[in-house]
């Protein structure tokens, strides 16, 4: 999953929902980081883009997270949450 | 420690190189006196070396099984361009002997100064250009610790 320039922010950025998985697990960097056996600040630079994970740290994040890769990352920006949820698709089904 | 700091610190250690060798050719070709400059050099080299060297010695220093993905390539991105970098000021340094040499080289205390300068030189880049690279490109660190007040786990 990393791109061209290791470390650094590609080109190609990949958007991620890190920081809203960690929030609704209630989970600091340090936490997440422990879980991933990776330093705090990488958690940080993963957050807002500035670094893209390798495969296997993907991978690693979908196992900690129970969610599918394409949940968690995805190369177009993440719609909120909110709207995900009750978009008028996701509420036709609740209606009688 | 934030960007700012981190591109001064290699500004004050190279700019102060500069500053300081250039004192140093001067006082070994007039033999004026220079050493308020010198010394002023000379400070701003090491304190700017001390800072980079807190700043980014943790990636440079530590042993691979210590550092995570991240930090490895960052690690790793530095050493190819500071090779490039020595490679460079190499290559120049070998240009400027060969031009001394094809002129006819004076045989006298600057040139032995001038070959003294090269070597320490050649040294402090090789062992400082990775730090500087790090210092000088790795984006500002997260501001918090990310904590958040609830556990819901």
């Amino acid at each position: 999953m990393t791109t061209e320039h290791e470390g650094q922010a590609s080109p190609t950025r990949i958007h991620n929902r890190l920081r809203v998985l960690r929030a609704e697990r209630g989970l600091s960097r340090q936490d997440l980081a422990k879980a991933l056996n990776v330093n705090y600040q990488t958690i940080g630079y993963l957050e807002r883009g500035d670094y893209n994970p390798s495969l296997e740290l993907a991978f690693r994040l979908s196992q900690f997270f129970e969610l599918p890769i394409e949940a968690i990352f995805s190369l177009s920006p993440f719609p909120p949450l909110s709207s995900a949820l009750y978009r008028p698709s996701a509420n036709a089904g609740d209606r009688p | 420690m934030n960007l700012t700091r981190r591109r001064s610190a290699v500004t004050a250690l190279y700019g102060g190189y500069a500053v300081a060798v250039a004192a140093w050719l001067q006082m070994a070709h007039s033999g004026a006196a220079t050493w308020t400059v010198l010394s002023a050099g000379v400070v701003a080299s090491v304190v700017g070396l001390a800072i980079v060297c807190r700043a980014s010695a943790g990636l440079v220093a530590r042993p691979s099984r210590l550092l995570d993905e991240r930090q490895r390539a960052v690690r790793d991105r530095a050493f190819r361009i500071s090779y490039l970098i020595v490679s460079a000021a190499l290559i120049g340094s070998c240009l400027l002997l060969s031009g001394i040499a094809i002129r006819g080289a004076e045989v006298g205390h600057v040139d032995r100064t001038l070959l003294a300068l090269i070597g320490f030189s050649a040294l402090l880049l090789s062992l400082s250009a990775p730090l500087a690279v790090i210092a000088w490109t790795e984006p500002e660190p997260p501001e918090d610790s990310g904590t958040f007040t609830s556990k819901a786990r």
